[in-house]
């Protein structure tokens, strides 16, 4: 607890020594330690607009549709103007109600977004009540963050299908969008026995019990899907309804499946396979998936690195001519070599990003090939055609422009000079920039103090912050394939 | 020893100002720890002084951007020594407290290592107060330092001194400085003055024998205890244990080494000297070394900041153990407090003339090459003619820089033969900016960053209310908010309404604030220049708000329920920000600004009401005289709606185009586009093809054209598509298919409500026909057509 200063006054008049200084603490935490996955997100977004790595199912998109579109009916019917909160209310039952539905069947794991809190609230009772003041306060935790309408879940796919359109003149109301009245009539149809229930047409407190959900479970089975469900998902992912860019992605995809054996449908099969395709009907989004992947190879070489240093530094501090020459005596030029033609050597070494990243993971934490294999990772993706390159504006998060722009300037340079500016600039400025930016950021929202910052310069050279240290391999951030692959395959697309 | 944090110190009050010595800097972990707690605290002045060594360290540290703009950071180069004082001075409009230490700007000097500390005020040490107070005046004037900081330094000690002045003192803690005389006579004075000293017993991380030996001749004790630490800190070369001394014995002091104490590594610099009348306990900066103990005053080296604690208890003194003395370091540290330099330091600010520096250390070469170091770019400026140290770089050649920031962090290096300085280009018209901004500033950086959080959005929204001022400044474009835990607003939905497109009333509400003013001159210039390099990334940031996907850290939550807390705050606040920004609009500079204004807002935090605000933008546009530019982004703006309509309707929008003067047929500038609504509004659509669209698209206003160039060419057009579908198209055919019936067809830019000819007024039913079809009959004088909607 912070004290006053009046109680600091009176602890130094009464002190008869000096003070041992309490070391400077706070909780630690940060991801994306260099900054640079915005770009990732932005490239992905040329290949799988409006999806994510969390919504996975048609059923879900078809469930919180259908909720808004029955708030918005009931109260028209009643003719009640009503606070969003209600409607919000009203959704999130159905919502969470789908959920515990679906937890009841104990053969199938469940793979929805909430699952763990609406069980572990609710996993050992044997009813939900809903509408007293526990419900409310639950309602309002979880909007941002399990609701399936979340931010983090299937929010944004919500709106980039067009699913559930926003009232602008209602801040929080949605409504469904165009096309989608086939869709939601049929799975009206289907669940036309669950709607008796006074959870679908009330709002004042109501009970759901755990037989009731139970007996559910096969009605609105997430698994058993309608045929109006799966048409409206292909409209909007290959159909007359999917803009360019996802329409682009989803023919990459199909094509790839096309041209792979039954067994070789898994993510680690076409995500390389689709980097293979040549054929001009295709191009644009097969470029653009190069460009993803070049990126992710990029982004994994550098934070692998960086972790790598971490690793190195241990408990001590290390200069950054010292981390070179460690670096130096696992990858060792020829006599004489300058920089780039060290590089190319070692992107040489990668078939594809693809590869350079499966490689990376497997020789981690191995400290003789681990080096040059990140080395190679991120020099790829930096000597590849300028055109697959990730051409972002975001100059703050490194794009592989600005880093090969580097390498034209120092590439006449040593290995070890080379080495030098990427550990002073690629990954230790680009860390202080991200982590200080958010700290500040924080202070500034007088939210919790969070010590992200893991490297730091003593006179001695830099020093690791955290006496954990290393966090291990870091994962490449998903990149979408295996949501598109599941919708795909929901949807008959593949 | 008790523990200390001076960390809690800062969270105790509201301070205004805080000002550091220290000898190493860590910037990264000084913007990471220290300006963050300070920033939770209100402090936005903040002041560092450090040694060359530590000025230098920031130069590498070059992810700390925060240099010269959200603190200040002065090197202080002692001519025969080094600038090795630990020092955090706090100062509100009621308090001023200090602390004297063993800790650098480090994380190791404010975490890992063990270090000691003074807390000092005037409310009972009043004379330490003013001892602080003098040596900030002395080094206001110091020859045996050479710095830039001697005015902020002579004002700190006159405020450090009326401090003291205005406060108590119990006797007990005064403050030395080698900048009087020598630490150590000061020590042999203070330890007469308490009957005479009998033993001396020293912590320190480095020592010299030497040292130790002249500082117990000059007490008159005939042994040394000196602490040997379980965990130590890297010393240079020898210096690490005084071995050559006859007179040291090696013990463990018990208060130094407790579970914690004993793992982290002995930094803490601490002397008891145990007297007749009680005991002397002095700790701060002053190594166990002849640079930190010997030399003072004129002869000045090191410059070193000590407290002295008097304990007049008789026989009270810390309690040891006899131990081995330590064996050599394996690891030895080449600087710490005693070395030499390798590259030089200059200062250098950036101001309307071109950029003005000086090099602060050794420098022979009467001209240099010079790199100026933009964001960690590289950029070759030539070279610089340097006399007396001082040089120039005039703006000419800074031209090709128009983008050298205020939110960026810029360097200097200079290179001649062997001579090489290096240094940070300080803005000192930040200062203007930072008080015209306010509490703006912070979130005004992040978007010029491209880091700005829903948060951000919420405390412009504010500061672009209260200042519309700044809606006339051109940008610069080639051709805490959730504390108050307000609940999130809760409006009533007519059901009848949702997904129609309308709304039900009194949601709008008019807003008030007060109108911005400046002085003219230079400020008043770098504040306009700074809001339009604002304006500018206002126009073109983009979410910044991170795709959350994978993430992985729970600490993220708070952050993600703050961002959207502040989401509900700026939906509930953007109709009256709209409405008080409409009320000013009557150029098209305003127009445009509100545009990207509302741009900002709405694809920064994706906001619903983008739609019908766009639609608002234009209706305001239709009341005032469009430039070029302006038309330009309308025409973006129409698309985007065109896009992200429910039903696609390129003639409605080229209708529309043509309403407010713009020529659909002409892409509009790129430049001008506002980028990230068509992602927002009408995700995967290509404006690019909306455009192509609207340009394929035929009006009735566009056959009307096409129909008045025919018969002024005495031609019939023959590509007319939308005029004939009109109900009177027969009727008019027949007048241009006969020349009498021609004169009987008049031609007029808009609809109007009287015929040209006669000013009869027309009924109000081919009135209403004119503007909804573009053509009526006036019974008058025959058919009218208007060219535009």
């Amino acid at each position: 607890m912070t004290s006053s200063l009046a109680e600091f006054e009176q602890l130094s008049r009464k002190a008869k020594s000096c003070f041992i200084v309490k070391p400077a603490g706070a909780g630690l935490g940060g991801v994306d330690p260099l900054g640079l996955r915005q770009i990732n997100f932005d490239l992905m977004n040329d290949v799988f607009p409006g999806l994510n790595n969390v919504a996975r199912y048609i059923r879900p998109f078809t469930l919180v549709t259908w909720a808004w579109r029955r708030t918005i009916a009931l109260a028209r019917k009643s003719g009640e103007a009503l606070p969003v909160s209600s409607h919000e209310d009203f959704v999130a039952r159905i919502e969470v109600a789908f959920v515990w539905s679906m937890l009841q069947n104990d053969e199938v794991d469940v793979d929805l977004p909430g699952k763990q809190v609406v069980w572990s609230r609710w996993g050992a009772e044997d009813k939900i009540l809903f509408g007293d003041a526990d419900w409310t306060a639950f309602v309002k935790a979880r909007r941002n963050s399990t609701a399936l309408t979340a931010a983090i879940n299937y929010g944004p796919g919500l709106r980039a299908f067009r699913l559930l359109e926003d009232d602008s003149n209602y801040a929080g109301t949605r409504f469904p969008g165009e096309a989608t009245a086939e869709m939601l009539d049929a799975f009206e149809a289907r669940i036309k026995p669950l709607l008796r229930h006074a959870l679908f047409r009330e709002r004042g407190p109501c009970t759901l019990t755990r037989k009731t959900a139970k007996s559910w479970t096969a009605t609105w089975d997430m698994e058993d899907l309608l045929e109006e469900e799966k048409r409206a998902m292909r409209e909007r992912l290959m159909g007359a309804r999917a803009p360019t860019k996802r329409r682009g992605g989803f023919e990459l995809l199909t094509r790839a499946v096309d041209d792979q054996h039954e067994a070789d449908e898994g993510e680690g099969e076409l995500r390389p396979a689709m980097l293979e395709l040549e054929d001009a009907k295709i191009a644009e989004p097969a470029l653009h998936w190069k460009r993803v992947q070049m990126r992710q190879s990029f982004r994994l070489g550098l934070e692998a690195l960086f972790e790598w240093i971490i690793a190195e530094i241990g408990g001590g501090t290390m200069t950054t001519e010292a981390l070179a020459a460690h670096m130096l005596e696992r990858t060792p030029p020829e006599e004489g070599q300058t920089a780039r033609p060290w590089l190319e050597a070692l992107a040489a070494t990668a078939v594809s990003p693809v590869e350079a990243m499966d490689a990376l993971q497997a020789n981690f934490p191995n400290g003789a090939t681990f080096v040059p294999t990140a080395l190679a990772a991120i020099a790829l993706p930096m000597l590849a055609n300028a055109s697959l390159h990730d051409r972002s504006e975001r100059r703050e998060r490194l794009p592989i422009a600005l880093a090969a722009a580097d390498l034209d300037r120092i590439g006449n340079d040593s290995p070890r000079q080379f080495l030098k500016h990427m550990i002073e600039n690629w990954l230790i400025a680009q860390h202080t920039y991200w982590s200080v930016g958010r700290g500040l950021a924080d202070a500034r929202a007088g939210a919790k103090k969070i010590m992200r910052l893991r490297l730091v310069l003593e006179p001695g050279g830099w020093r690791v912050t955290r006496g954990r240290g290393t966090r291990g391999m870091p994962r490449p951030t998903p990149d979408r394939l295996r949501t598109a692959i599941s919708l795909a395959q929901q949807c008959d697309l593949i | 020893m008790k523990i200390f944090s001076q960390l809690d110190l800062i969270a105790a009050h509201k301070w205004r100002r805080a000002t550091f010595t220290t000898y190493s800097f860590s910037a990264s972990f000084t913007e990471a720890v220290l300006v963050e707690a300070l920033l939770r605290q209100g402090v936005s002045d903040i002041t560092i002084l450090t040694d060359p060594l530590g000025y230098r360290m920031a130069l590498k540290e070059r992810g700390a951007v925060r240099i010269g703009r959200e603190y200040a950071v002065h090197p202080v180069a002692a001519r025969a020594g080094c600038f090795h004082p630990k020092l955090m001075v706090l100062e509100a409009d009621d308090a001023t407290h200090a602390t004297v230490g063993s800790g650098n700007l480090t994380f190791g000097g404010w975490s890992a290592n063990l270090e000691c500390l003074v807390h000092v005020h005037a409310n009972g040490m009043a004379l330490a107060m003013g001892d602080l107070g003098k040596f900030f005046t002395a080094l206001a004037t110091a020859q045996t330092c050479e710095h830039d900081a001697r005015a902020l330094c002579g004002e700190l000690g006159a405020r450090l001194s009326a401090s003291a002045a205005a406060g108590r003192d119990e006797g007990s803690v005064r403050v030395l400085s080698s900048m009087e005389t020598p630490i150590a006579e000061q020590l042999a004075s203070a330890a007469k003055a308490l009957g005479g000293a009998r033993s001396l017993t020293i912590a320190s991380p480095y020592w010299d024998a030497a040292a130790i030996d002249k500082l117990a001749d000059a007490l008159g004790v005939g042994g040394v205890e000196a602490h040997v630490p379980r965990t130590r800190v890297p010393a240079p070369k020898d210096m690490d244990w005084p071995r050559r001394s006859a007179i040291v014995r090696p013990v463990e002091l018990n208060n130094l080494v407790g579970q914690d104490e004993a793992k982290r590594g002995l930094h803490a610099k601490i002397i008891e000297i145990g007297c007749v009348d009680g005991r002397l306990i002095m700790s701060g900066s002053a190594n166990a070394t002849s640079a930190g103990l010997l030399y003072g005053g004129a002869g000045v080296r090191n410059v070193e900041l000590c407290t002295l604690r008097v304990d007049r208890r008789v026989g009270h003194r810390w309690k040891f153990t006899a131990v081995k003395a330590p064996p050599k370091q394996a690891v030895c540290l080449e600087e710490d407090g005693d070395s030499a330099t390798d590259t030089g330091i200059l200062v250098a600010a950036h101001t309307d003339g071109g950029i003005y520096g000086r090099i602060l250390t050794r420098w022979r070469a009467e001209q240099a090459a010079v790199t100026m170091e933009l964001n960690r770019r590289p950029i070759d400026l030539g070279t610089v003619a340097i006399k007396d140290g001082h040089f120039s770089i005039p703006m000419e050649e800074l031209d090709q820089q128009a983008e050298l920031s205020l939110e960026g962090r810029i360097q200097l290096r200079l290179v001649s033969g062997e001579d090489v300085a290096e240094g940070f280009v300080i803005a000192p018209d930040f200062g203007a900016i930072k008080s015209r901004a306010g509490k703006a500033l912070p979130s005004m950086l992040a978007v010029m960053r491209g880091m700005q959080t829903p948060e951000h959005v919420l405390a412009l929204m504010e500061f672009v209310r209260t200042n519309p001022h700044i809606l006339n400044i051109e940008p610069v474009i080639a051709t805490r908010g959730t504390g108050s835990q307000q609940e999130r607003p809760d409006p009533l939905v007519d059901a009848a309404r949702v997904g129609t497109g309308q709304r039900g009333g009194g949601e709008d509400r008019g807003g008030s604030g007060d109108s911005g003013s400046g002085d003219a001159g230079k400020e008043e210039r770098a504040w306009r220049q700074f809001v339009a390099r604002f304006l500018r990334s206002m126009a073109t940031a983009t979410p910044a708000a991170e795709d959350d996907e994978d993430e992985a850290d729970r600490s993220e939550r708070a952050r993600r329920q703050r961002a959207a807390d502040a989401a509900d705050k700026l939906s509930l606040r953007l109709p009256e920000l709209f409405q008080k920004l409409a009320a000013q609009v009557d150029n098209d500079v305003k127009l445009m600004n509100v545009a990207r204004i509302i741009r900002f807002i709405c694809v920064t935090t994706e906001d619903p009401a983008t739609e019908s605000l766009l639609s608002r933008i234009l209706r305001l546009a239709e009341d005032i005289e469009l430039g070029g530019d302006a038309r330009d982004m309308m025409a973006w703006c129409i698309a985007y709606l065109a896009a992200g309509g429910s039903e696609f309707d390129a003639a409605k929008a080229r209708g529309r185009m043509l309403k407010l003067g713009i020529d659909p047929d002409r892409s509009p500038d790129y430049q001008l586009a506002l980028p990230g609504l068509v992602d927002f509004m009408a995700p995967g659509t290509d404006a690019l093809d909306t455009l192509k669209a609207i340009q394929a698209a035929r009006t009735i206003y566009d056959d009307v054209r096409a129909l008045e160039a025919a018969l002024e060419a005495g031609q019939f057009p023959g590509s007319l598509t939308a005029l004939p579908l009109h109900e009177i198209w027969p009727q008019l055919l027949d007048q241009c298919q006969r020349e009498a019936g021609k004169r009987r067809i008049q031609f007029v830019d808009h609809p109007v409500k009287a015929c040209r000819r006669c000013n009869i007024a027309i009924p109000d039913e081919e009135a209403n026909r004119l503007r909804s079809t573009g053509l009526c009959e006036a019974r008058c004088h025959g058919f009218i057509l208007t060219r535009n909607p």
